[in-house]
C-alpha cells in the first residue's frame, strides 16, 4: 500500500519534472532564436531607418524608428556593386555549372564495373583530396596560365571537390542494373546512360551536389580576392569586405556622393550587407530541401 | 586497330583491349584528372619553392634548408603554431559540445511546428558568409550596439569586445558556434532519430524519467558519432579557419589571433617574402596532411566503416 504511493508519487513527480525540463529547453531554445536573429533583424531594421534616426536606435530594437529607403536607393544605385554582383553570378554559375558536369561524368565512370586502372584513379582522387596547397602557390599557378585577374581563375579554383564525386558515386552504384541492361540492349551508349538514365535517376544527390558547389562559391572571398583584385573582376564578398570590414566607403562609388552626403555610412553598410543577403535567402528554402539530406548522406550512409 | 581487337578476342581480351573498350569513360575522366594535374598538383609541387631563392627573372637558385631554419627560428613562428592550435581546440570543443545538446533538445521537443521553426532559424547562419557574419557581429558588438545596450540594462561598464586582444579569441569561438550550433547537430539528430523505438519503451517501462533516459540510452547510442566528428576535426589541427580569423583581424587584435594560413598568406603574398612563405606553408601542409590520414584512419577503426 506505501509503496503504491509513494510509486504514484514518485511518477507524478517524474511528469512534473519533465515538464518543467521541456518549459526550460523550450525557452533555451527560443533564446538561442533571438541571439540569431536579433542581431539580423537590428540590421535589417537599421538599413530601413532614415539616416538621422539610425544612431538613436537600440541594439535590439528590429523595427526602425522612422522609415525610409535612401539607403537601398544609393546602394542600389552603386555601379561598384552591380558589376560585383555580375562577377559573382558568373562565377557562381558558370563553376557550378562545369563542376556538376565533371563531377557527374567522373562519378559515373568511376562507378563503371571492370574499369581498368579504377584503384589507381581512386588513389589520385583520394590523394587530391587530403593534399592541400597555400594560396600563395595557387596565385603562381594562375599567374602561370595568365588568368590573374580573368574570372576562370575562380571558375577552375576548387572546380570538382572529391568528395562531392564520392558522394554521388555512393548514389550512382545503387542504380538498379536491370534499368542498365535494358538500356545497353536498346544501344544506349554512355553518354546517353549517363544523361538519360542517371542524371535523371539521381536528381536530389545532384542538386545537393550543386548546393555544395554554389554556396561556399558564393561566399568564397579569401582566393578571390586574391586571383580578382581589378575593380571590373571583382566578387560581391570582396567588395563587401572593403566597405564593411574595411570600412572603405570610397569602394562605393562616387558619382552617387550628392545622394550620399546626407546617409548614414553605417545604415549604407547594413543595406549592403542585407543586398548580398538576398540570392542566398531565395535559395535557401531550397537549401533546406536537399542539403540536410546530403550531409545525412554523406556522414551516415551504410 | 580492327587487327589487334581481332587478334584480342580469340585469347580472351588483352588489358589495351579492355582500356581501349572503356575509351569513352576515359574521355569522361579526362577534364578532372587533367583539372587536377594541371592545378593542383602544380600547386602542391610549386611548394618546392621553399628549397630554392626565388628570382623572378631567372631560374631558381637550390638554397637547401634555409628558409625552414629561418622559419623555425623565427621569435613569431612559435606564437602563431600555439595560436593556431588554442583557437582550433576552442573550436573543435565548442562546436562538439553545444551541438549535441541542442540535437537532444530538438529530440526532447514534441511540438512540430515550433520545432521545426527552431531548425530553419539555427540553421540559416550557416550558409552567410563570414564577411556578412563580421557585419552582423561588428553591429552586435560595438558601442551602441546589442552587447552594450545588454551592459547597460545592468549597469556594467562596456568594452568593445573584438578591439581586444584578450576578448577576439573567445569572440571568434563565439561566432564559430553562432554559426554551426543548428548545421552541426544534424547529424547528432540523425544518430537520436536512428536509436531503435523499442530501447526508450523498455527504458520508460523500468520507470526511467526523460533525464534517465537521455543520459543511458540517448548519449550512449551518440558517443561513436561525437567520437568520429572529434577525430576528424583533430585532422583539421593547423587549419584554423582563414576566411573567418581575416576578417576579425584588425590592428588592435591582429597578433592575438594571427594563425599559419594568414601568417603564410601576409608574409608570402603581402610581403613577398615567397621561398620563406612557401615553406612555413609546406611545413604546415606536411603536419597537415599527417594529420587527416591519422585522423581518418582512426574514424576506420573506431567506426569499422570507410566515411570520408
Amino acid at each position: 500500500m506505501s509503496q503504491a504511493v509513494s510509486r504514484a508519487r514518485a511518477g507524478r513527480r517524474s511528469i512534473r519534472r519533465l515538464t518543467a525540463g521541456k518549459v526550460i529547453i523550450c525557452v533555451l531554445m527560443a533564446l538561442l532564436c533571438l541571439i540569431i536573429l536579433v542581431p539580423m533583424l537590428n540590421m535589417v531594421a537599421k538599413s530601413f531607418c532614415d539616416p538621422a534616426w539610425v544612431s538613436k536606435m537600440s541594439g535590439y530594437q528590429i523595427w526602425p524608428t522612422v522609415p525610409s529607403v535612401i539607403h537601398y536607393r544609393v546602394v542600389l544605385s552603386s555601379d561598384a556593386m552591380w558589376v560585383s554582383l555580375k562577377n559573382s553570378l558568373i562565377i557562381t554559375l558558370g563553376g557550378t555549372a562545369l563542376s556538376v558536369v565533371l563531377t557527374c561524368a567522373a562519378a559515373y565512370a568511376m562507378t563503371r564495373p571492370g574499369l581498368p586502372g579504377k584503384k589507381l584513379l581512386m588513389g589520385f582522387f583520394l590523394a587530391m583530396m587530403v593534399l592541400s596547397a597555400p594560396i600563395l602557390q595557387w596565385y603562381f599557378v594562375m599567374r602561370g596560365y595568365n588568368l590573374i585577374n580573368n574570372r576562370l581563375s575562380m571558375i577552375l579554383y576548387g572546380c570538382v571537390d572529391v568528395y562531392n564525386m564520392i558522394l554521388l558515386m555512393r548514389f550512382f552504384e545503387d542504380t538498379p542494373p536491370a534499368i542498365l541492361e535494358a538500356a545497353r540492349i536498346d544501344g544506349a551508349g554512355d553518354w546517353t546512360l549517363l544523361f538519360r538514365i542517371f542524371i535523371p535517376l539521381n536528381k536530389v544527390p545532384i542538386i545537393t551536389v550543386m548546393l555544395f558547389y554554389i554556396v561556399p562559391k558564393w561566399n568564397e572571398y579569401f582566393a578571390s580576392g586574391v586571383f580578382l583584385a581589378k575593380d571590373e573582376v571583382r566578387v560581391l564578398q570582396c567588395y563587401l569586405r572593403s566597405f564593411i570590414v574595411d570600412n572603405n566607403s570610397e569602394a562605393i562609388n562616387s558619382d552617387i556622393y550628392m545622394l550620399f552626403r546626407d546617409t548614414n555610412l553605417t545604415a549604407l553598410q547594413y543595406a549592403t550587407i542585407v543586398v548580398s543577403t538576398i540570392p542566398l535567402l531565395c535559395l535557401y528554402p531550397t537549401i533546406l530541401k536537399y542539403f540536410t539530406s546530403g550531409v545525412l548522406a554523406g556522414g551516415v550512409k551504410e | 586497330m580492327t587487327v589487334l581487337s581481332g587478334t584480342s578476342r580469340k585469347k580472351g581480351k588483352s588489358l589495351i583491349q579492355r582500356i581501349w573498350d572503356f575509351r569513352v569513360i576515359y574521355l569522361m575522366l579526362l577534364p578532372t584528372v587533367l583539372y587536377f594535374a594541371l592545378f593542383k598538383c602544380r600547386a602542391v609541387w610549386g611548394m618546392s619553392l621553399a628549397f630554392y631563392d626565388y628570382f623572378p627573372r631567372k631560374a631558381n637558385v637550390f638554397a637547401g634548408w634555409k628558409y625552414f631554419n629561418q622559419v623555425f627560428s623565427s621569435p613569431t613562428f612559435g606564437t602563431i603554431i600555439l595560436n593556431t592550435v588554442k583557437i582550433n581546440l576552442m573550436r573543435t570543443l565548442l562546436c562538439w559540445f553545444f551541438p549535441v545538446a541542442f540535437a537532444i533538445m530538438q529530440h526532447e521537443v514534441t511540438h512540430r511546428l515550433f520545432r521545426k521553426t527552431v531548425q530553419v532559424i539555427s540553421y540559416l547562419p550557416h550558409f552567410l558568409s563570414w564577411v556578412v557574419i563580421f557585419g552582423i557581429w561588428n553591429s552586435a558588438l560595438q558601442y551602441g550596439g546589442l552587447l552594450n545596450n545588454l551592459y547597460d540594462l545592468f549597469g556594467v561598464e562596456y568594452k568593445n569586445l573584438m578591439l581586444r586582444s584578450n576578448t577576439i579569441v573567445g569572440v571568434i569561438g563565439a561566432s564559430s558556434l553562432w554559426r554551426n550550433i543548428g548545421w552541426d547537430s544534424i547529424i547528432y539528430l540523425a544518430a537520436i532519430l536512428a536509436i531503435d523505438t523499442t530501447l526508450f519503451d523498455a527504458a520508460t517501462v523500468d520507470g526511467a524519467s526523460r533525464w534517465q533516459i537521455i543520459r543511458h540510452v540517448i548519449l550512449p547510442s551518440l558517443v561513436p558519432t561525437m567520437a568520429t566528428i572529434l577525430i576528424l576535426n583533430c585532422g583539421f589541427i593547423l587549419d584554423a579557419g582563414v576566411d573567418q580569423i581575416l576578417v576579425f583581424q584588425n590592428t588592435a587584435v591582429q597578433s592575438a589571433i594571427e594563425v599559419l594560413d594568414t601568417y603564410v598568406y601576409r608574409v608570402g603574398l603581402l610581403q613577398g617574402s615567397y621561398s620563406f612563405a612557401s615553406a612555413a606553408g609546406l611545413f604546415k601542409s606536411a603536419v597537415g596532411l599527417v594529420f587527416v590520414v591519422l585522423a581518418r584512419w582512426g574514424s576506420r577503426k573506431l567506426t569499422g566503416t570507410s566515411t570520408v
